[in-house]
């Protein structure tokens, strides 16, 4: 027996962190209607077989509020012992965890076996049921009832049975034994159809084999048929020949007869032809001797003398003179030539020589010596020469000295000083040397008197320098003087003089502070005396010099003369007269010497061409002797060449007649020859034709002619004949006989043809039958189709087979139910229900049908359908109790109900209360009820108040 | 010594794809194409290859239903190889056995085909002598083995054994010709040329016996690249070529569904599946696997019922992917509704015990139709598997969806 002892919501529906405790036997749960009541019957459900799946016709009861949903139901299990079983939102059925004391956690399997594999459906059907599970009854036909009486103690049966109906009717559409309707029914009707149509094929295809055979007949006789025509149609061929050939034998016979008549006829092949070429040569072989005998005679009378060898000679040898003719010519040319020439250098030479004639000239000494001779003396004559120009030269510098001397002197006197300045001059020093004196006695030791002497010292130097320079030995002079005052009065310095006279008072009045201006007025007057002595002195050195230099040129110019003297002798050894400049006297030298070799030149040319002139003059002699006269030079050589010339063609043309007459000779022979040839052919031809002479030939060729015509008509004919096909010689043809046959071969092959048009025909015919027969997919098509037909039946077929193999198992099952289980569930059931009605009812039955009926105490029966609602939901309760009762084994659960007995009256209730209590010691019963009389109204329970608002903490007693 | 040849077999050509219902019709139009399709494709292959010799292991047409176009299309291939100069060795097979009652056409001359008893073609490829050794069924059915009428390999020449048939103890096929490993390897020939299982496989490596598997996969559980050998003997050293022909793939594509909420999520994920199926396979045919269904998507997809989405990917699809047919799609549930105990366990109870009879004395209504146990498909332990499976699943879907209001 299982109990369940406590059930814990964590959250379910409307309930949250609710804990219910149960106990053993009878559990009321009362609570008011929204109380919560079914939420808690549908916790103990969901939590034992799980949480529908979502969509499923199930609530889920899912807190609306969010939070934890599932919770725990504790049981204790006479098997298993005591164990909680907590069902948590995870899965959709959500997850399972069995726990046992010894701390054990098992899952779905282990609830399984705890529940003893019972599904919800199994378990609702029997242990747990509600008010409107018993009112539904009420509605159901009793057919139905029944079987839902029987299913409510056997699992789902009403399902079952509900559905073995639709697979039932699912079967009926399928297929019915001897239906029409029904798919497969239908399908088979379309198989037969298919079968016969493909009967319908296979027959087609049987015709094929004839066919086949047909058409071999066909071609067989297709065959014959050929060979008959082309029998026939060279029958035709032949018979056509014959006729053709029908007039040309007529003819052959007559031909053949004229010949015979003709007889032997011989002659000459080509007779004619060849008689008269023959003929015809003989003519022209005549001809041609006697044009040939008149040529040579011609070829006699032209033939020249045979020419004299010994002049050819001579004059060959003659001509051979030809290129030393000439030379010679060419030679006493260019003698004359060059002659004219030299002459023309000879006078030129003697011109500019200026000689008369070249006989001394020709003979003077030219000689190398003579040369050396001549430039001495030339060398000499320019020696003197230009020793008398430099002598005129240094005389002419000289007086233009003088002059320019002679120049300054008056310049220098003409501005040259007083004659009271030259006075005054010669006493300062006088003077000067008292002044000097007297100043240094007014100023001894303090006058510096020393400036005037280093000032004459300085003038001296300078004049000294001057002098140096300009070379004038009367300026140094006074610079000496100069210098030597200044040392003077140098050492003098020293001795003052200080006591003055009165002289020297007034000297120092008159001249004291003046004494330089008074130095510069006397050196004036000095230096002009100096400078005009000076000028006096080179006046007469230069005088002296002249005078010797006219000495030296004097003895210059004698020393010339002598040396032109002397060249001119010399030249006048070549024939020169007159004073020549000696320059040129080289010149001169040279052109004797080119005179004289122009003069050997001359002399050699003359003789070159005189040598020219002998050696034409004795070619001409020869020329002239074999031309036979006297000609022109120029026309020397082109006569000798013409004799020759003359000799050689005459030779030449003598030569080729005789060659000509020699040829000609020949060809007569041959003439000769050929026309006693062409007599004797021409006697052999009319030997030949057995003719005398030319008119007798002339008639056997024609006789032979004809002959031959008549043959070749024969041979002309034959060849037609043979040509269209004759046979061989036949008979006198029959014409008429022949068209006959003609026509009646030519119906025959009309008749044939015909024929074998109709057999083409039905050949072609045949052919695309059997073609078609051979092509044809529709076969092929029709046995697919049937195939997939088959198919399709045969998968109707297993759907078919499964739903009657279900039904059948359906059928089974619940027939063995009633036959085993059946009985004594209803029994006890029956009893129950007999108690619970106080007997108005005695018992529950099963009738023939297989339907439950209710059995009166009067032995009434009646269907369930026609009891009260109450009766039939004690009927019912009966049941139930009792299902579960034979179940005990198995499935020992609690057994749950919602609120089923409010239809019962006080006694009825009564008798039920006490039903349950005596059950309760096999069974926890767990009672849902609105109803608050209910809670009390049983002896010992479990009285569970469920809260109104449903959602406080906890559900107390 | 180099032979080079092509092994092909099963072509089944002209036959009808099983087991697709309601293909979309462009993709119909390709199924119905595709045997002729994929033999092209083997014919254009070795037309351009040309080997040295084509075997075709038995199986070109499907049986009764070989309609001329699939007999013409094939000599028109034969011709195609005849003008290029390929040999072509022919063994029929249980499907296009000798004795039918069908129109033959002739064939070219390079075309070889085995008569009913175990014989010898002699060929010499470059100077190499090239045995071939074969036999077509002379009818329906042929269960004895016919093994031991092959002769055993001559030393000189290079063997090739053909044989369309299954090796001995395969439960899964009806026994044809049956053989063994060790009787094959027995014969010493240096290739098996095998034919009949569909499924490509190579059962010894050296020397090969090798099934090529059909040229083009006919029915949903022929699933895969389907194709033919291309075979190299180099110096009595085999190398094999797998060379795909099939015009359309079988396949299965698996959507991972967690975490999905709405449609064009999951919508964007089959297409990414399809996309890549298509890319790896070319054009096929597709059963979607969901996968990794959990409460999300289980919510979202309980919005329609399951062909309502299958529709919608469809039209999808079609648009997107104009060659790929989804054909059908499998719900793969992470956790079943867990079976709730009492009636309905009784029920589910009630399933499991029904045995073979009790299945087929429920099912009889359809399975037993005069009429429709033609289609139905044999009600043998797969099907009552799949059938069971989806009452189980009505049951506890529909009842589970079903819960009762309070």
């Amino acid at each position: 027996m299982m109990t369940i002892t406590k059930l814990v919501i964590y959250g379910f529906g409307k309930h949250e962190n609710v804990t219910i405790d149960l106990e053993r036997g009878i559990n009321v749960l009362y609570g008011p209607n929204e109380a919560g009541k079914t939420t808690i019957r549908q916790f103990i459900l969901h939590t034992l077989f799980g949480f529908p799946q979502r969509g499923s016709s199930l609530l889920r009861y899912e807190p609306k509020t969010g939070g934890a949903y599932g919770g725990q139901v504790h049981v204790t299990d006479s098997e298993f012992g005591p164990c909680v079983i907590e069902r948590i939102a995870g899965r959709s059925a959500g997850e399972v965890t069995v726990r046992f004391p010894d701390g054990r956690e098992e899952g779905e399997e282990t609830l399984g076996r705890l529940l003893r594999g019972y599904d919800r459906q199994s378990f609702e059907s029997v242990f747990s049921f509600s008010l409107l599970q018993l009112q539904e009854i009420g509605r159901m036909n009793e057919e139905e009832l029944g079987q839902a009486l029987i299913a409510s103690g056997t699992t789902g049966a009403e399902d079952l049975a509900g559905y073995k109906a639709r697979l039932e009717k699912e079967m009926d559409g399928l297929f019915k034994k001897s239906g029409r309707v029904p798919e497969m029914n239908v399908l088979l009707n379309e198989m037969k159809e298919i079968e016969a149509e493909i009967g319908e094929h296979r027959k087609n295809s049987d015709a094929y084999a004839p066919m086949k055979e047909r058409m071999a007949e066909i071609a067989l006789r297709l065959n014959e048929i050929a060979e008959e025509e082309s029998a026939l149609t060279a029958d035709q061929e032949r018979l056509s020949i014959l006729r053709q050939a029908a007039p040309l034998e007529i003819e052959r016979r007559k031909t053949e007869e004229e010949l015979q008549a003709i007889g032997d006829a011989p002659f000459p092949a080509e007779g004619i032809r060849r008689y008269e070429a023959l003929k015809d040569r003989k003519i022209a072989a005549d001809a041609a001797i006697r044009n040939l005998q008149e040529r040579i005679a011609a070829v006699g009378k032209e033939m020249p003398e045979k020419p004299d060898a010994e002049r050819l000679s001579k004059l060959r040898s003659a001509l051979s003179d030809e290129a030393a003719w000439h030379e010679a010519r060419s030679l006493e040319t260019a003698a004359e030539h060059a002659l004219r020439e030299l002459t023309a250098m000879k006078d030129g030479l003697l011109a500019r020589l200026g000689l008369a004639d070249e006989e001394t000239a020709a003979l003077a000494d030219t000689s190398i010596r003579k040369e050396e001779e001549l430039h001495s003396l030339t060398e000499e004559h320019d020696r003197a020469t230009r020793s008398l120009e430099r002598l005129d030269e240094r005389i002419a510098e000289k007086t233009a000295e003088a002059g320019r001397i002679a120049d300054e002197q008056n310049k220098l006197e003409a501005s040259g000083p007083d004659d009271g300045e030259i006075e005054w001059a010669s006493k300062w020093p006088t003077l000067k040397k008292r002044l000097v004196a007297a100043a240094a006695k007014q100023n001894t030791g303090h006058s510096d008197s020393r400036q005037p002497i280093l000032i004459l010292a300085g003038l001296a130097a300078l004049i000294i320098a001057m002098a140096i320079f300009s070379e004038n030995w009367l300026f140094a002079a006074a610079g000496v003087a100069a210098g030597a005052a200044s040392v003077y009065l140098l050492l003098r310095q020293g001795d003052g003089n200080d006591g003055l006279t009165e002289e020297e008072r007034l000297i120092l009045s008159q001249y004291g502070g003046r004494e330089e201006e008074l130095d510069r007025r006397a050196e004036r007057v000095r230096r002009h005396f100096i400078e005009l002595d000076r000028l006096i002195e080179a006046e007469e050195r230069i005088r002296s010099e002249v005078g010797e230099l006219n000495t030296s040129w004097k003895s210059a110019a004698a020393v010339l003369d002598d040396t032109e003297e002397r060249l001119g002798t010399f030249l006048e050894g070549y024939g020169i007269t007159g004073r020549l400049p000696a320059a040129i006297m080289p010149e001169l030298f040279r052109l004797v010497r080119e005179l004289q070799e122009t003069l050997r030149r001359i002399r050699s040319e003359e003789e070159k061409r005189d040598r020219a002139i002998r050696t034409a003059g004795a070619i001409r002699n020869g020329a002239h002797e074999l031309i036979g006269h006297p000609v022109p030079d120029h026309l020397l050589f082109p006569g000798l060449k013409e004799a020759e010339m003359y000799l050689l063609r005459t030779g030449e043309k003598r030569d080729r007649l005789l060659e000509e007459q020699n040829r000609l000779s020949d060809e007569l022979a041959e003439a000769e020859s050929l026309k006693t040839t062409l007599e004797s052919e021409i006697n052999t031809l009319f030997a030949t034709a057995a003719a005398e002479g030319e008119q007798a030939y002339y008639e056997a060729a024609g006789k032979a002619s004809r002959k031959t015509e008549l043959v070749e008509m024969i041979g002309r004919i034959g060849e037609q004949l043979t040509r269209i096909g004759a046979p061989g010689k036949a008979a006198a043809p029959d014409i008429e006989q022949i068209s006959l046959r003609i026509k009646e071969n030519r119906e025959s092959l009309q008749a044939i043809a015909e024929e074998r048009t109709g057999l083409i025909k039905r050949q072609a015919e045949l052919k695309a039958q059997m073609g078609h027969l051979v092509a044809d997919t529709a076969y092929d098509a029709l046995l697919q189709e049937f195939e997939e037909k088959k198919a399709a039946f045969r998968e109707l077929s297993v759907k078919w087979a499964a739903r009657k193999a279900a039904v059948s198992a359906i059928s089974g099952a619940t027939g063995r139910l009633k036959e085993q289980k059946l009985p004594d569930v209803i029994d006890r059931a029956s009893g129950w229900f007999r108690e619970l009605t106080g007997g108005v009812h005695a018992a529950l039955v099963l009738n023939v049908d297989g339907l439950i009926e209710s059995e009166g105490a009067s032995g009434m029966r009646f269907g369930l359908n026609e009891l009260s609602q109450a009766t039939k939901e004690q009927a019912y309760i009966s049941m139930r109790l009792s299902l579960a009762a034979s179940l005990l084994d198995s499935a020992p659960f609690p057994i749950i109900m919602d609120d089923p007995f409010v239809h019962f009256d006080r006694a009825r209730l009564g008798n039920m209360i006490n039903l349950l209590e005596e059950l309760k010691i096999h069974h926890q019963f767990l009672y849902f009820t609105c109803h608050k009389e209910m809670a009390g109204a049983f002896s010992e329970a479990a009285v569970i108040s469920v809260a109104g608002a449903g959602s406080e903490r906890g559900v107390l007693r | 010594m180099t032979i080079r040849f092509i092994h092909a077999a099963d072509l089944h050509l002209g036959s009808p794809f099983k087991g697709f219902a309601g293909l979309p019709g462009k993709i119909s139009e390709t199924v119905r194409e595709s045997t002729f399709t994929a033999f092209r494709n083997l014919i254009d292959y070795a037309a351009g290859a040309r080997p040295d010799f084509l075997l075709i292991a038995g199986d070109i047409y499907d049986g009764e239903d070989r309609s001329l176009r699939a007999q013409e299309q094939f000599r028109q291939g034969m011709e195609t190889l005849s003008e290029v100069g390929v040999p072509v060795f022919v063994s029929h097979g249980n499907h296009d056995h000798l004795s039918g009652s069908w129109v033959r056409f002739s064939l070219p001359e390079n075309v070889h085909v085995f008569g009913p008893e175990v014989e010898t073609a002699e060929l010499t490829v470059r100077g190499t002598n090239v045995r071939i050794h074969g036999f077509s069924y002379p009818e329906r059915h042929v269960t004895e083995p016919v093994i031991g009428h092959y002769p055993q390999a001559d030393s000189d020449a290079v063997e090739i054994g053909m044989l369309h048939g299954s090796i001995r103890g395969d439960e899964a096929h009806d026994v044809y010709a049956p053989f063994t490993k060790d009787e094959l390897l027995g014969k010493g020939y240096d290739y098996w040329a095998l034919g009949h299982i569909h499924k490509r496989q190579v059962l010894h490596k050296q020397p090969p016996i090798v099934y090529p598997g059909s040229l083009q996969g006919l029915h949903r559980k022929e699933s895969g690249v389907k194709g033919f050998y291309d075979v190299t003997i180099r110096q009595g050293t085999p190398s094999l070529e797998f060379i795909p022909a099939g015009a359309l793939v079988f396949g299965e594509a698996e959507v991972d569904c967690s975490g999905i909420r709405h449609a064009d999520e999951w919508l964007d994920r089959c297409m990414d599946q399809i996309r890549a199926f298509r890319e790896a396979n070319g054009p096929g045919l597709i059963d979607l696997l969901l996968f990794g269904i959990d409460e999300q998507s289980e919510a979202m997809f309980s919005d329609a019922p399951e062909s309502e989405w299958l529709e919608f990917i469809r039209e999808a699809a079609s648009n997107d992917f104009p060659d790929i047919g989804v054909h059908r799609m499998t719900w793969e549930r992470e956790a079943a509704p867990s079976v709730p105990g009492g009636l309905m366990r009784d029920v589910l109870d009630e399933i499991g015990s029904w045995d073979m009879d009790g299945w087929k004395s429920r099912l009889s209504d359809l399975y037993g139709h005069r009429q429709a146990y033609k289609f139905t498909g044999r009600l043998d332990e797969e099907s009552i598997r799949e059938i069971r499976k989806e009452a189980e699943r009505l049951l506890t879907d529909g009842l589970m969806k079903g819960g009762r209001a309070e």
